[in-house]
């Protein structure tokens, strides 16, 4: 069905839809989702930053693997908030910050940490079992350096938008 | 008080150290946005601590000795944290201090940290202690209260530069 359509098209209907509309002629809404981008953005980063530790051995070692990733409800949770409040402020602008190199850098590397999770999840997460209590495998230690540089970048460019064309 | 906050504001704008901020930052370009991100770095680990901490508290915990345990693990990451947001804040707020000091969110932030700060530290202190493998609900309030001091504290910040006294 998208065939036939431009990216050009898209981003116009986008910032074309009502909601779009309401957020641009009304002056509340722009500071009210980047304050709650903010917020769940911080507790994305904050709960993501402790179980990575946490999967590279050096944070809370003592503490069963199971029970530190209690915290990933959250994580999705704070996630969804932050993609929602993300989007809202995306669509009634959005030619403009698909031409922002930094914008389009920092959602190329949300990507990358959702790939590295979902290797993680299908990979060595599934023998959880075997290193619970344990030191975590290679794997397990690799995903979470990866995951945490991933995340310290996507909050550097998130703030960069701003001062980049 | 917005007055005052206003004159206070003025006041550290003449200062030799607010003059020493702004030299810098002319000098440097990426100083500023250095800061603010370090800054949102900060309060993620802060807020991650409090997420946490606060929620595993709040829902109470059913093996004795998880709950200092973990306090204990990340106790160093909230004093770091700490630390770096009162450099990084102090700075931003000598560069431009009338952009802090004419918020009406300014100062509330700054009384919600103390609240969260000392939150942290009794919780801290009164799970070192504890010995019974259920927690009172007074320490299931005061982490979920911890919790939502830390969104709350998080919300005025990004707020001082949209809302303005008078
Ligand atoms: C959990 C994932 C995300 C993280 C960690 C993140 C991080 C950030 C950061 C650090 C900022 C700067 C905030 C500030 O200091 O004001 C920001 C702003 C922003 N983000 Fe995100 N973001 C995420 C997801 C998204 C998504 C999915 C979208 C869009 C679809 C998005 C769109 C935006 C926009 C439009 C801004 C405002 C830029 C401006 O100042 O004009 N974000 N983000």
């Amino acid at each position: 069905m998208l065939q036939g359509i431009s990216l050009q098209e898209i981003l116009t209907r986008l910032e074309d839809l009502p909601i779009s509309q309401e957020i641009t002629d009304n002056p509340i809404w722009f500071p009210v989702l980047e304050a709650m981008h903010v917020v769940s953005l911080g507790l994305v980063v904050g709960a993501v930053l402790f179980l990575d530790l946490r999967l590279m051995g050096v944070f809370a070692r003592k503490e069963p693997m199971h029970e530190a990733a209690k915290v990933i409800g959250l994580i999705w949770l704070a996630a969804g908030l932050a993609f929602m409040s993300g989007f809202l402020m995306f669509a009634p602008a959005a030619s403009r910050y698909l031409a922002n190199t930094a914008f389009d850098l920092k959602m190329g590397l949300i990507f990358l940490a959702g790939l590295n999770m979902l290797v993680l999840h299908l990979g060595v997460w599934r023998r959880l079992a075997d290193w619970n209590e344990s030191a975590p495998p290679f794997a397990a230690r690799l995903a979470g350096a990866v995951s945490l540089t991933l995340w310290v970048l996507i909050v550097i460019l998130g703030r960069m938008v701003p001062f980049t064309q | 008080m917005w007055a005052l906050a206003h004159q206070i504001g003025i006041g550290i704008n003449q200062s030799a150290f607010s003059a020493w901020a702004r030299g810098l930052a002319n000098i440097y370009f990426w100083l500023i946005p250095a800061m603010q991100i370090t800054h949102l770095l900060g309060m993620s680990v802060l807020m991650g601590s409090a997420g946490l901490y606060g929620l595993r508290l709040a829902r109470g915990f059913d093996q004795p000795g998880i709950a200092a345990s973990a306090g204990a693990s990340l106790l160093p990451w909230i004093i770091g944290a700490a630390l770096v947001q009162s450099l990084t804040g102090v700075f931003m707020v000598l560069h431009r201090p009338t952009r802090a000091f004419d918020s009406l969110m300014f100062l509330p932030k700054l009384a919600l940290i103390v609240l969260g700060l000392s939150l942290f530290l009794v919780l801290l202190y009164k799970l070192k202690r504890q010995t019974s493998e259920r927690l009172s609900v007074m320490l299931r309030l005061a982490g979920a209260s911890l919790f939502s001091c830390w969104i709350a504290i998080a919300l005025a910040g990004r707020l001082i530069s949209f809302i303005r006294a008078g």
